[in-house]
């Protein structure tokens, strides 16, 4: 017989009533709308799991929350040649059992990341190989010069190879052999919190790790996660205290969580832009009254679509005034961002936008079919409905395709679109280069998966692999500058904004938000209530 | 007898089969797993890649003959959401939902049929028609509204019942159970009363018409002519007549509170079946939804038998024919 217990709540106060005897020791329960989907750091590739599992496990190195490297299991590293890095590894460290951490642990996990089952290899493609120097230096070598490497590098999360061995845990879970895993539901990091337990979609406890290396920023001893699928329900939940904070809060309750004087809502820009793409290849537009051609294939039609959208009024009447209107399709946070290019191509203006259809053929505009997810982006529905109105004003009548991310999401993959939302955080690198090879590089096998209007220009994508292994930071500035620029005046997609992160908890608490959206625990400091 | 019994097996083993073929049909409609699984960074070969592995390139009448071969031999796969066994996560969940329900049909029956029994007997008192007003309320508002309005009120205003989860739970054996502890009963009470609202107020309509209307026939007459007493007449002779019709509806309600908790467990994050079966559809995860429809489909035949089962017991006359 177990009992699970969560008597948080109870359990401060009664700490308080006792006076001392559990003094500093801080609970805290937070939400999100959904649970991490694993705990094995290599057996799923999902954000939020990614995330998740951050606070278990750790890498060689890690990003804090302004998303700058800082070092973890690596104390320092240099670089030997221009495809090999020379890391030496922390000592001293002990996973979650007691073992130690040394080189022989990270050539595993690599190894482990490349098993079938695993669906992090694709985030560490550049990798060519993990070698042992010796107990604590290994050697990184890259397919080609990667200037991005340390970025990359995060998503490698050390597991502990003796107890991996002893769990049959060699292998990340493979869904296509049906297997689970050991690792699926338990878990043995250096991280700066160990797992206790785990009920999925009910409650996952963490305690801090004593024996952790760093010095810990955070001043909690127990964290529980409760995900609740229901926005209303966390809300009510935030408000009654039964939860100590939440992740994605729907915008429309912001004003409501702000009203109640114990609360806080800490807002901020996040990293993935919404942008608006177009069909751009197929000889006769999909889902539109125009026969015989596709009028996206004209420039002057996508600057007109630009010149419709009001990004302001977008802001102003959808998003609540929660959102950063975007210059391109790069959010000035990420790694190498032209943040001089981050201002509107054009203004808004339905004239200039009406001048431009006649000049391309379309005086009186055309009809057109509009694939929006409804489950995926932030207001991601309202935003179609009302870009839907702007381009009424201009002659563009939209026929709104509204379905939710498994449908849409397989219509982006299948190129089965004309006028389509879509969005990107450049994670999980937090660099530009990931962005621009997913969405606007020519789709092929390996680039281009968010590329379902097919834009295509040669010029841009010549630039790709000179950005990718660019090591001087001056000279791959001006390269991606120059990227950016071919691509934005072709209007490869018309960039809305930067949506909200959108966090909120009892007040005192500090969670170090990030424009990734991601909660580092070892950053949290509950203040006593 | 027995006949009897094995025609209904056979007719639950059709009523499967088409079940677990439309389903698949359906799984057309709900779209794709892959992207949720592969993240939105993944190459086309990547995500190409997975979904061969899944085998989702395939036919479709070739998956389903492959899950039916697999279910057959009770392997329902691993779960693409939380990659572990579908058996077991469904396992895992059942208990939440069972006890829910369980709860919930009792507060039904236990407080709709004698509610409706005291409507039918006194039909023209103050009382009766009160509930009469009440009821209307309960079978209109749908379920999420009771929800968040009794979270508003018990959770935000009160504070006194928690807005979400099962509380504290203790395991016997495989069942994990809510009602050894005081917060497994806190978290309960607000669910159960959401679910069990609707069919509470359709029980003591069914109870009070059924019960109305066998107080107007003729052995009812004839037992008052005899000279029984009142109780007896109202309790053995005329409720044991209308309860043919109620364990029917019964049986088919437990059913579809069963299945169809979906609602009350998304608004209050209950972690059972229906809880399970949404962020299944949301994700893609046809295993789960696959072993779900049919584990409801089994559920709903055997439900039906049993209830053939107690009329037998309920009216001699069915037991004289044979």
């Amino acid at each position: 017989m177990k009992i699970s217990t969560s008597f948080k709540r109870g359990a401060i106060g009664l700490a308080l009533g006792l006076a001392m005897t559990a003094a500093g020791a801080n609970t805290f329960t937070w939400s999100s709308n959904l649970d991490a989907l694993s705990m094995d750091p290599h057996s799923t590739n999902n954000s939020f799991t990614n995330a998740f599992v951050s606070n278990i496990y750790e890498s060689l190195v890690r990003f804090n929350d302004k998303l700058q490297i800082e070092p973890a299991l690596a104390t320092s590293w240099k670089v030997v040649s221009p495809t090999v890095w020379r890391f030496t590894l922390r000592q001293g460290v002990k996973f979650h059992n007691g073992e130690s951490f040394d080189a022989d642990d990270v050539v595993f996990s690599w190894q482990r990341v490349n098993t079938p089952g695993s669906l992090v290899k694709g985030n560490l493609s550049d990798l060519k190989e993990v070698r042992k120097v010796d107990a604590f230096t290994v050697d990184v070598e890259t397919n080609s010069p990667l200037p991005t490497l340390t970025n990359e590098l995060v998503q490698l999360l050390v597991m502990d190879k003796g107890w991996s061995e002893q769990n049959r845990a060699t292998e990340a879970s493979d869904l296509g052999r049906q297997k689970e895993n050991f690792a699926n539901r338990n878990a043995n990091g250096t991280g700066p919190f160990k797992l206790i337990s785990r009920e999925v979609d009910t409650r996952t406890v963490l305690a801090v790790n004593p024996g952790w290396w760093d010095k810990p920023k955070h001043n909690l001893t127990q964290v529980m996660f409760t995900p609740i699928k229901s926005d209303a329900t966390r809300t009510s939940s935030l408000i009654s205290g039964g939860i100590d904070a939440a992740i994605n809060v729907p915008l429309q309750d912001v004003q409501r969580l702000k009203s109640v004087p114990t609360l806080e809502v800490v807002q901020g820009p996040e990293l993935r832009t919404i942008f608006m793409g177009m069909d751009q290849s197929r000889d006769e537009l999909l889902y539109s009254d125009v026969k015989g051609k596709n009028p996206f294939k004209d420039v002057r039609v996508r600057k007109a679509v630009y010149q419709a959208i009001d990004v302001e009024a977008l802001k102003r009447s959808v998003m609540r005034g929660a959102s950063w209107p975007a210059g391109n399709l790069l959010s000035p946070s990420l790694n190498g961002s032209p943040v001089s290019l981050n201002k509107r191509l054009l203004p808004y203006s339905p004239e200039a936008a009406k001048a431009l259809l006649a000049e391309a053929g379309y005086p009186s505009g055309f009809t057109v079919g509009m694939q929006c997810p409804n489950d995926r982006y932030v207001y991601d529905e309202a935003l179609c409905l009302a870009m839907s109105s702007m381009l009424a004003k201009v002659g563009i009548k939209t026929n709104l395709m509204i379905e939710p991310t498994a449908k849409w999401s397989v219509r982006l993959n299948s190129n089965d679109v004309s006028f389509y939302m879509v969005g990107h955080a450049g994670l999980p690198m937090a660099d530009v280069y990931g962005l621009l090879k997913d969405v606007v590089a020519t789709r092929t096998g390996k680039e281009g998966s968010l590329n379902a209007g097919k834009y295509s220009n040669p010029k841009f994508d010549a630039y790709l692999p000179q950005i990718a292994s660019e090591i001087d930071p001056a000279k791959r500035a001006r390269l991606i500058e120059e990227a950016v620029a071919i691509e934005r005046a072709d209007v490869s997609h018309i960039p809305l904004h930067q949506q909200p992160v959108t966090w909120a908890s009892r007040k005192g608490i500090a969670m170090a938000q990030a424009p990734d959206n991601q909660l580092r625990l070892w950053l949290v400091n509950v203040a006593p209530r | 007898m027995l006949r009897f019994l094995l025609g209904r097996l056979a007719n639950g083993a059709i009523v499967m089969v088409l079940v677990s073929m439309l389903s698949f049909a359906l799984f057309n409609f709900i779209g794709d797993p892959v992207s949720n699984l592969v993240g939105e960074n993944a190459t086309v070969n990547e995500r190409e890649a997975m979904r061969q592995s899944l085998g989702l390139d395939q036919p479709l009448p070739l998956q389903y003959l492959k899950f039916v071969g697999r279910a057959v031999q009770g392997e329902f796969g691993v779960s693409y959401r939380n990659i572990e066994p579908v058996s077991r996560v469904i396992a895992s969940r059942l208990p939440a939902t069972l006890e829910l329900s369980l709860i919930a049909a009792l507060l039904a029956l236990g407080v709709g049929i004698p509610m409706g029994v005291y409507a039918g007997l006194h039909p023209r008192s103050l009382l009766t028609r009160s509930l009469q007003v009440i009821s209307l309320v309960g079978i209109s508002v749908p379920s999420f509204v009771t929800g968040i309005m009794l979270i508003l009120l018990f959770s935000i205003y009160l504070n006194w019942l928690p807005s979400f989860g099962r509380g504290e739970t203790v395991m016997l054996g495989v069942w994990s159970t809510g009602f050894l502890t005081v917060t497994g009963w806190k978290s309960l009470l607000m669910p159960a009363v959401t679910l069990a609202l609707f069919q509470l107020t359709l029980f003591m309509r069914l109870t009070r018409t059924q019960m109305m209307e066998v107080l107007r026939s003729e052995y009812i007459k004839f037992a008052r002519a005899r000279g029984l007493r009142e109780r007896s007449i109202n309790y053995r002779h005329a409720l044991r007549n209308t309860l043919i019709p109620i364990i029917t509806v019964a049986g088919l309600q437990l059913g579809s509170m069963i299945a169809f908790s979906i609602i009350t467990e998304t608004v209050f994050q209950w972690p059972g079946l229906g809880l399970l079966i949404i962020q299944a559809i949301n994700f893609g995860d046809v295993p789960v939804i696959a072993a779900y429809l049919l584990l409801i489909a089994l559920l709903f035949v055997l439900i039906n038998m049993v209830v053939d089962l107690l009329y037998f017991a309920v009216d001699p006359r069915l037991r004289a024919q044979r």
